[in-house]
């Protein structure tokens, strides 16, 4: 973790309505390169809409998102530039979002199509290498997406995700309705490919696992805006936000909070 | 897309280059996706010149991703190809971190080709056996449905029935206007060009018994039919086929109640009591249309137009045209139903079932139509 680099993205007094109906007012966000963040809060509290409006999919009422310094949330989101900015953003959406109508080695190699000139030959090898990547066995590739589970659909998803190689890469509940099993090695998969892609991970999670195991840094969402932003074990220690507390120390938080602390103290008590 | 941008302000990267001098190769520019050209690489390839010993050098590169650690395998891969012996691959570490995951995984995929089915010949007798297999489903669904109807009328209480009004509203109501208005437009039309034909004779009043057996008998039943092909048979289609994209159907199945009484037998019985009523309606507005033109070019007034309708058209005119609206409601309805519950598992074949059930359903409809001429011809009505 570097924090003396640039923010890569910043949020500045955010705000959406909906409906006459603020559900962000005044929320600023900054996040740095390189780490794994973690979006938490009570269902209902804006995260997916923070989200989309990062990745220009809705309009906001107020204020300014910034992406390597570049105010993008007053783009045209036709312009061709635009889209360029945006192939410097990924999101893996909750259900995979996989074209249903095409093979699984075709929506990965469906935005190398799209962007580049290369040959049919070149974009099936570069698909197939970040499908590797993701560790999705062969036999997969020429099946559709119905066909496959739904922890290989995500594994799908991801490398569709990661074809542009983007700097940020936004999940949305990466580990939703996963086996634990596939649960632990999709968070294995992304911590994996963080450090050796170097990307900034923003995810948006209810799985406690996960958030102690791969996140850096928790942003807690509430009454419209950031309320806590800083590193998991600080946030799980952090009294002056009830909810917040309960998060991490209620009758579920609790037990995974002492497993994983005393995994990482390597079992010394 | 970018492919087509041609303002490029926001890419400041450089191309990605390689040179090679003596025996090194030394790349430079920036490797990533957006920056590399394909044809220049593989130019650049075949110049290589071919000595023993060759060194890539990688330091210099300014940016890359996975895209251009794939074209640095594929150049080493060249290297190897053409037996030229790589010394060594200098790189940045973070970036050889990088090759040395991406080059473990790198080999070319075995793909396996799907079967040919480009033989003409093949195509042909896969789609006819196809063919045979739906209308065997179809007439199998027939049954099914005949099935459920003795057990509807068994016990026509547990029917629901609110369902069934809905159906008679979406296919009755909202389609009522359409079909009036398309069967008034056609009554005026076809008045309108047979009244040289009746003047040539001096036949002017036989307008009526013309425009009786043709609209009441013959074009309102049939345009109404196709109307609700269109509108309610594609609806039903599409409902029943994203329901089952969604899983609901399954649902029903796993809580032991039947599709054809829950879904099917509802959608059925609505269009059929609504459609012989439009056509009742349409029968009207079609003889309305040509009233006036009777009136307004073959001198036929309403009054003389009516008695003469009396007297001369027969009820078994509106009562077959009733009959045959029945049988194509029943139709429309069933085929829709049938190939929404054949939809599978994705958005594309929502589309395809739709337009499969407005296409065999008109067919279907006009083909009825011809049998029920000839059974009405024996019959002598």
């Amino acid at each position: 973790m570097k924090d003396n680099n640039a923010p890569i993205i910043e949020v500045k007094n955010l705000g959406t309505a909906f409906e006459g109906f603020w559900v962000h007012k005044n929320l600023n966000l900054t996040i740095y390169p390189n780490r794994i963040i973690t979006i938490i809060g009570a269902s209902g509290c804006g995260k997916t809409t923070l989200v989309r409006e990062i990745l220009m999919l809705q309009p906001i009422a107020e204020g300014e998102i910034l992406l390597n310094g570049e105010e993008i949330s007053r783009y045209n989101i036709e312009d061709a530039d635009t889209k360029l900015v945006l192939s410097k953003i990924g999101m893996m959406f909750q259900q995979g979002a996989l074209f249903s109508s095409l093979t699984v080695l075709q929506n990965v190699m469906f935005p190398l199509v799209e962007y580049t000139n290369f040959s049919e030959a070149t974009i099936k090898e570069i698909a197939t290498l970040k499908l590797k990547l993701t560790g999705l066995p062969e036999s997969a590739y020429s099946k559709f997406p119905k066909e496959i589970s739904p922890g290989m659909q995500k594994r799908v998803a991801l490398a569709r995700t990661l074809v542009l190689d983007p700097k940020v890469v936004f999940l949305d509940e990466p580990t939703a309705g996963l086996d634990p099993n596939s649960a632990s090695d999709f968070d294995e998969l992304i911590s994996n490919l963080q450090k050796q892609l170097g990307l900034t991970v923003i995810m948006i999670t209810h799985d406690l696992d996960s958030i102690w195991s791969i996140s850096d840094e928790i942003v807690y969402l509430g009454e419209k805006k950031v309320l806590f932003h800083d590193t998991v074990i600080k946030a799980a220690n952090y009294k002056e936000i009830p909810q917040l507390y309960d998060y991490f120390n209620g009758p579920r938080g609790r037990l995974t909070k002492q497993a994983h602390l005393e995994q990482k103290n390597g079992g010394v008590q | 897309m970018y492919k087509e941008s041609s303002n490029q302000k926001l890419v400041q990267d450089t191309l990605a280059e390689f040179s090679q001098q003596a025996e090194i190769i030394t790349l430079s520019g920036s490797w990533l996706w957006s920056t590399i050209n394909e044809k220049n690489f593989n130019s650049k390839l075949s110049q290589i010149k071919h000595s023993k010993l060759v060194t890539v050098n990688g330091i210099n590169i300014d940016k890359i991703d996975t895209t251009g650690i794939y074209f640095i395998i594929r150049l080493i891969e060249y290297l190897k190809k053409n037996n030229i012996q790589l010394t060594k691959l200098e790189l940045n570490s973070s970036d050889s971190k990088l090759y040395e995951r991406l080059s473990t995984q790198s080999s070319t995929p075995t793909s396996k080709q799907p079967a040919d089915n480009s033989k003409l010949l093949a195509r042909f007798g896969r789609s006819l056996v196809d063919g045979f297999k739906i209308s065997l489903s179809l007439i199998s669904f027939f049954g099914l449905f005949c099935f459920n109807l003795i057990r509807f009328i068994k016990s026509p209480l547990h029917l629901d029935w609110r369902e069934v009004s809905r159906s008679i509203n979406d296919a009755g109501l909202k389609g009522l206007w359409v079909a009036c208005l398309l069967s008034f437009l056609l009554g005026i039309t076809l008045a309108y060009q047979m009244a040289p034909q009746f003047t040539t004779y001096g036949a002017n009043v036989y307008i009526v018994n013309f425009l009786g057996i043709a609209m009441l008998k013959e074009v309102s039943p049939l345009m109404t039919a196709v109307i609700v092909a269109g509108r309610t048979g594609a609806a039903i289609t599409a409902e029943i086929g994203t329901r089952k994209v969604q899983e609901e159907i399954d649902a029903l199945q796993t809580m032991g109640i039947s599709t054809m009484q829950r879904i099917v037998l509802p959608k059925v019985l609505g269009v059929m009591i609504a459609v012989p009523l439009i056509t009742s309606v349409a029968d009207m507005a079609s003889m309305l249309g040509g009233a006036i033109v009777s009136n307004s070019s073959l001198g036929v007034n309403y009054s003389l137009f009516l008695s003469r309708m009396q007297s001369y058209v027969s009820i078994n005119n509106y009562t077959c045209g009733l009959i045959k609206s029945i049988a194509f409601a029943f139709i429309v309805a069933l085929v829709g139903c049938f190939c929404g519950l054949r939809v599978k598992g994705n958005a594309n074949s929502i589309g395809e079932a739709t337009t499969k059930s407005v296409v065999s359903g008109i067919i279907l409809i006009v083909v009825i139509d011809a049998i029920f001429g000839i059974i009405f011809k024996a019959l002598g009505v």
